[in-house]
């Protein structure tokens, strides 16, 4: 199973005189850095994670990064919500186009108000779904609202994952971050009770990254159960990669099934020749039926998702 | 009677900060007090209580930079998490990745040979140097030895 990190922090430096959709040099340098440690440590999915204050304005820039074999980098926008932003922070169809550049949204709200907002109207399926909901875990002691359940039920329902960056409990100078940082997550483990959610990095050097089963070894810490914490790195984001593709297609349609007339020896195993089915079932062989029942309604399941 | 059972972490350390060649060299010693360090910080007395007892470096490569670290099983994974949470050694900075986790003392030494071979592969490729007798197999040869000579 390959492991994602889906969060690869890139927050453009402000300097006068700088274009603000272009990427300097140091900063391209450090993210190749980053992602070349990333690959060492068993990463194969990254997202480069552009981080807005308060209001999306214009896409990031082409990072121009070089070419992996074997590694997948994926651009990712994450919009802060704070006071200034309960109005309105650019999710519009308005910026339908400049968002369709990232192949997944993310909110990181920081009131009550955004944190509805996000739960409930940005995780609804459509063009400007945000399919990530990021906390601020380490600047204060408590999270600033309270996780209801009704909120956070209906976020997973409509496919939203919740975020825990690892990178806050490895700050070596800051005792208050950490501490910070292991009650909170522990809070987002409680109330998700471990499912859907995401575990990704979030540091803004090299020495924030780890390997993938160390964290998922610290998330058991947390009081995660063990497949889900290494599911946390590998399944739920490999599926919420694929969701966040629908996105960009009509209605959320995948790809168009062709349906195929079975044969009459496969119309036999499928169950649906009724005279050869009884005999089937009379010798005791009804196992074939059984199992293809199930199946296609795992997958109409599966769909309807 | 059951034997008393433990878990074998083969880490590596990935340097960060260059050291200057003239500081001293990191010894299982020094990754045995940062261990130690780590677990108090994040996990406090009760922590090193489960684990201390047990917890011992066994062996530390200073080229490769990995090292085999036994705990007992029971709390093995605050002592991994521990492991994690390293930030630096004597105050040059680490990213501490855990190759393998075993259950005996043979696997930890087969992953660590394995790991090895590897590491100098890697670096032979970097530095397109194959020649039968260089320095790596030398340093093959000896890590080896030194690997299988670890007592349980």
């Amino acid at each position: 199973m390959p492991f994602f990190d889906l969060s690869l922090i890139f927050e453009p430096a402000k300097q006068k005189g700088k274009q603000p959709n272009e990427i300097s040099s140091p900063e391209r340098h450090s993210l190749e850095a980053r992602i070349d440690a990333l690959v060492h440590l068993g990463y194969t999915v990254i997202a480069i994670n552009h981080v807005v204050q308060s209001k999306f304005q214009q896409p990031a820039p082409d990072f121009g990064l070089r070419k992996r074999d074997g590694v997948i980098i994926l651009r990712r926008l994450t919009i802060v919500l704070d006071e200034a932003s309960e109005k309105g922070f650019g999710l519009t169809n308005n910026n339908a186009s400049s968002l369709a550049s990232y192949d997944i949204i993310s909110l990181l709200p920081t009131t009550q108000t955004s944190f509805s907002l996000a739960c409930l109207t940005h995780s609804m399926p459509g063009p400007l779904t945000a399919h990530i909901i990021s906390l601020d875990l380490s600047s204060q002691p408590r999270l600033p609202f309270y996780l209801k359940h009704t909120l956070i039920r209906t976020a997973i329902r409509n496919g939203a994952v919740f975020e825990i960056p690892y990178a806050p409990a490895l700050s070596p100078n800051d005792e208050h971050k950490r501490r910070n940082w292991w009650a909170n997550a522990r809070e987002v483990a409680r109330v998700t009770h471990g499912k859907s959610i995401l575990l990704s990095g979030g540091g803004q050097t090299i020495a924030d990254l780890r390997a993938p089963l160390d964290v998922a070894n610290v998330a058991t810490l947390l009081g995660i159960a063990q497949n889900l914490a290494r599911d946390a790195l590998s399944t739920t984001p490999k599926s919420l990669v694929l969701r966040a593709q629908t996105r960009k297609t009509y209605r959320a349609v995948l790809s168009e099934p062709k349906l195929m007339l079975p044969s009459s020896t496969q119309r036999f195993f499928l169950g649906l020749d009724t005279n050869r089915y009884v005999n089937c079932r009379a010798s005791g062989d009804g196992s074939h039926v059984y199992g293809r029942t199930s199946r296609s309604s795992h997958f109409a399941a599966a769909y309807r998702k | 009677m059951v034997r008393f059972k433990n878990r074998w972490l083969l880490v590596e350390f990935i340097p960060i900060d260059v050291r200057p060649t003239n500081s001293t060299a990191v010894t299982s010693k020094t990754v045995w007090n940062a261990l130690k360090e780590s677990v108090i910080f994040n996990f406090g007395e009760t922590g090193w209580g489960a684990v201390g007892g047990s917890l011992t470096v066994k062996y530390f490569s200073p080229m490769t930079g990995i090292c085999i670290i036994r705990v007992a099983r029971d709390h093995h994974r605050i002592a991994w998490g521990a492991v994690t949470l390293i930030t630096s050694l004597d105050g040059f900075r680490y990213i501490p990745r855990t190759v393998h986790v075993a259950g005996t003392i043979k696997k930890a030494q087969l992953a660590a040979i394995q790991h090895d071979r590897e590491v100098v592969a890697r670096l032979r490729s970097k530095y397109k140097t194959s020649s039968p007798g260089d320095e790596y197999t030398a340093y093959l040869t000896s890590s080896r030895a030194n690997i299988e000579a670890i007592q349980e």
